[in-house]
């Protein structure tokens, strides 16, 4: 069945390949296993799958010094549901493939151990991660729009890592904060706001490289799996990147959702997405009413456009 | 690189400097009483303003000083002038002619405070006390917060009943301009061509960060070079004249800092008593505590911007209550509480924790942060959510806004009054907060450079041209209003507003 001109497909066919936890680390590693890099391909923490890598994670285990935090995720899915740190090995017992397992038992679910970021960077002593939308048009050529107004999610617990069972203090999904009692409803950040706190602590120089390696951060993801990506000229795809910063201002790739919540919390939240749905399909243009020209528009209501064969650079980010 | 915008308050001061700080160092060598006589002399040459005076005395040209020297004679200068200064302001004060209608609004002064005791008597019978020790208990709260215990139901008052008590205040001639005036008395306000003299500085033809560094690479740079010249010459006049034209992000603290001649770390006394009143607060359950932290709930906690901060601002707010010496360095009188232990030395009222939210955003801890909020307290804030005739004053403000507003947009009075508003009720949360909860952090923090550039006298000022310039950009949108809540929807999204460029607009574009 193939598509014809004015018709869109809001997701590429394999999409799988950078939105599950195993698959889109399985490509990370092969990219950074070449030998001519643009960059430093380490912006994903170690990780292995289970049960299939349990061995290799064994090694890394033993390696580590004792105490080091680890996080278990299930590979496919949301909301922070089935995560959970651990810092001993009998606490992954049923993952376990260096005994025998009875037929009878049920096989352990797939799920993706990573060591845990111990030392993210904290405003007002609490932890966030930041949600960061990326609109691709297409993997050949990569052509990357990035949203200028993403979110950071904060946890409404000071940080520590004496109790690593308390999910309030270490997931910062707002479907886990808004079950916790200090919950007010308020639980975002925008961008602008971080950047404004990271500026008068650290400098505006050193505001401008955290933004700025986010951005290379996104593109190195998208490039790692560019070859394998089924690219077809109807397909796009809104990306909604979960990223972290750590305590030294270094971004780490969480994950990538391929299909981010556009569920609102509260009024200035739905003005939010129903902007960037907006902007989206104006970029997308189904209609074919946009003229066209040989180069993409670099800014485009709230999307910046950050890669059309090379990366384009913006003098003011 | 010279700095425009200087204030002019401190012209003279850098005009003169050149000639007497041989002589003042040589003062400094001799002892503390000839540096005191010599720091009075420059204070009455300042004061007398002539040339003349130091020829007179055969003063000798400037001598070559090092550097740093002439740094640390400046700093000394400014310091003992700014102790003889203290001593010669109350009786200037007095001196002043007390403006009519003045007496009405101290007899509304009084009735108001006789009221709010009253009200926090009340309040304190229903809710269990002023004070008692806190049991030990089970916390079941995540995290053990500092405050326990019920919330109040009720603040003690909110800007509405504020403006409500102000507007009451009768004199007895009526004297109503237009007729459209929510106020009955006459106290004089500054004209716009008087504004546009004292703010000068903020006109269209200097550079101010907010504005031109969003359309030019290099001022924003060229801004930060500057500051760090600022933060090492450690000179408050020079602070204050660079905060006129705005302080970059990263500089601000330092900067805010340097202006109110506070030392960069906090020292051990200010970081000892901060601890002391947070063991206060954790010993015993006193009732402001209680009001206090049901403030916090109700207005920083439901705000984006702020809610992240809430520990540091109920630190900062915890130790406001117990400052002894807040009372005497405010600007203008505050309601008196009696000595006692229960009774708090600032009352709290709806709102108090806007005060010290933008705050949050530069320093992390707040013993860092109280001695700068202390200062802006007792410079700037105690002036607005208080009843009195001073000249940056609640009333005063409100009666500026309204006279601003009829004369620029006085069709969109009309609408509004035809409508059933006040124009002054809508602003008034502005003008009593200095915009906190209304504007961004960052239109905030930029307005406060200037509120703090120009001191404590005009600064306020600014914060009704503000108000007035809002509403004249949106006069179009809010005459095409039909309902109140249309009115409140027009003026619910403050995102695209820039405060340089409404204010310079207001006062010299139009």
């Amino acid at each position: 069945m193939a598509l014809n001109n004015s018709q869109r497909v809001n997701h590429f066919r394999n999409f799988y390949e950078i939105a599950r936890k195993d698959l889109l680390i399985k490509n990370l590693k092969r990219m950074k296993k070449q030998p001519d890099l643009p960059a430093k391909w380490d912006f994903f923490p170690a990780t292995f799958g289970m049960p299939t890598e349990y061995s290799l994670f064994l090694d890394e285990f033993k390696r580590s010094p004792p105490g080091t935090v680890w996080i278990m995720k299930p590979i496919s899915k949301s909301q922070g549901k089935g995560i959970f740190l651990f810092t001993k090995l009998n606490q992954i017992a049923g993952w376990r493939t260096d005994m025998p397992r009875d037929a009878s038992q049920t096989p352990p679910e797939a799920y993706v151990v990573q060591r845990y970021i111990a030392s993210p960077y904290l405003i007002g002593g609490k932890k966030f991660d930041l949600r960061i939308y990326a609109l691709v048009m297409s993997y050949t050529p990569l052509v990357v729009y990035l949203y200028r107004s993403g979110f950071a999610r904060f946890s409404h617990h000071r940080f520590s890592l004496d109790d690593i069972n308390n999910t309030y203090i270490h997931l910062t999904n707002v479907a886990v904060q808004k079950t916790s009692d200090s919950y007010t409803g308020h639980a975002k950040w925008d961008l602008v706001n971080v950047r404004q706190f990271v500026t008068a602590k650290h400098g505006a120089e050193a505001a401008r490289k955290v933004f700025n390696d986010i951005q290379a951060v996104i593109v190195h993801c998208l490039l790692s799996v560019q070859r394998v990506m089924f690219q077809d000229r109807h397909c796009f795809e809104l990306y909604g990147y979960d990223i972290l910063i750590d305590s030294d201002l270094k971004p780490w790739v969480l994950e990538v959702n391929a299909s981010p919540s556009m569920t609102a919390e509260n009024p200035e939240d739905y003005k939010l997405k129903t902007t960037l749905l907006q902007d989206v399909l104006y970029i997308v243009d189904v209609e074919n009413k946009r003229p066209h020209t040989a180069m993409p528009e670099e800014h485009v209501g709230g999307f910046d456009l950050v890669r059309h064969l090379v990366a384009v650079t913006h003098p003011v980010t | 690189a010279a700095l425009v915008g200087t204030n002019p308050r401190w012209r003279h001061t850098q005009a003169t400097m050149n000639e007497h700080e041989v002589a003042t160092w040589r003062a400094v060598q001799a002892s503390p009483v000839e540096f005191e006589r010599t720091a009075r002399e420059v204070l009455g040459a300042l004061q007398s303003r002539s040339g003349a005076h130091w020829e007179a005395r055969g003063m000798q040209q400037q001598q070559q000083l090092p550097r740093e020297l002439r740094a640390r004679v400046k700093r000394d200068v400014y310091r003992a002038l700014m102790r003889l200064g203290e001593h010669a302001a109350p009786a200037q004060a007095q001196a002043q002619a007390q403006p009519p209608h003045a007496d009405a609004v101290e007899a509304a002064r009084c009735e108001w405070e006789a009221a709010l005791l009253a009200k926090y008597a009340s309040l304190a019978k229903t809710h269990g006390g002023f004070l008692e020790p806190r049991h030990e208990r089970a916390d079941g709260e995540n995290g053990g917060s500092v405050t326990g215990g019920k919330p109040a139901k009720k603040a003690l008052y909110t800007p509405e009943d504020l403006l409500h008590t102000l507007a009451s205040i009768s004199a007895n001639s009526a004297n109503c301009m237009y007729g459209q005036t929510a106020f009955s008395v006459s106290l004089k306000t500054p004209t716009l061509e008087e504004l546009r003299q004292h703010f000068a500085a903020l006109s269209p033809r200097v550079r101010h960060l907010g504005i031109d560094d969003t359309f030019t690479n290099w001022y924003a740079p060229y801004t930060e070079e500057c500051g760090d010249r600022v933060l090492d010459a450690e000179y408050p006049p020079l602070a204050t004249s660079f905060v006129v034209t705005g302080a970059p992000a990263s500089q601000r603290k330092g900067i805010w800092l340097a202006v109110f001649d506070l030392p960069k770390a906090t020292s051990e006394q200010d970081a000892a008593f901060l601890q002391q009143c947070l063991a206060h607060a954790s010993t015993w359950r006193c009732l402001h505590d209680r009001i206090l932290k049901w403030d916090i709930r109700k207005t920083t906690s439901c705000d984006d911007e702020y809610f992240i901060f809430e520990d540091v601002q109920r630190e900062l707010l915890l130790t406001l209550v117990r400052d002894p010496s807040v009372r005497g360095a405010c600007a203008v009188a505050l309601p008196e509480t009696p000595e006692a232990e229960g009774y708090p030395r600032v009352l709290p009222f709806y709102g108090l924790a806007w005060y010290c939210a933008p705050l949050t955003y530069m320093f992390q801890q707040a013993q860092d942060a109280y001695p700068l909020f202390r200062k802006l307290y007792c410079e700037f804030f105690c002036r607005l959510h208080t009843v009195n005739s001073d000249h940056s004053g609640l009333l005063r403000l409100c009666m500026l806004f309204e006279s601003l507003l009829a004369q620029r947009a006085p069709h969109l009075v009309l609408h509004l009054i035809s409508l059933g508003v006040q124009p002054t009720a809508l602003v008034v949360r502005w003008i009593c907060f200095a915009f906190v909860g209304y504007l961004s952090v960052q239109q905030i923090l930029v307005l406060w450079d200037r509120i703090i550039g120009f001191g404590g006298g005009a600064g306020l000022l600014l914060l009704p041209v503000l108000a007035a310039a809002i509403l004249t950009y949106r006069a179009e949108q809010l005459t095409a209003c039909t309902t109140v809540r249309e009115l409140k929807e027009q003026l619910s999204d403050p995102h695209q507003l820039n405060v340089i460029a409404l204010l310079q607009d207001f006062l010299f574009l139009q």
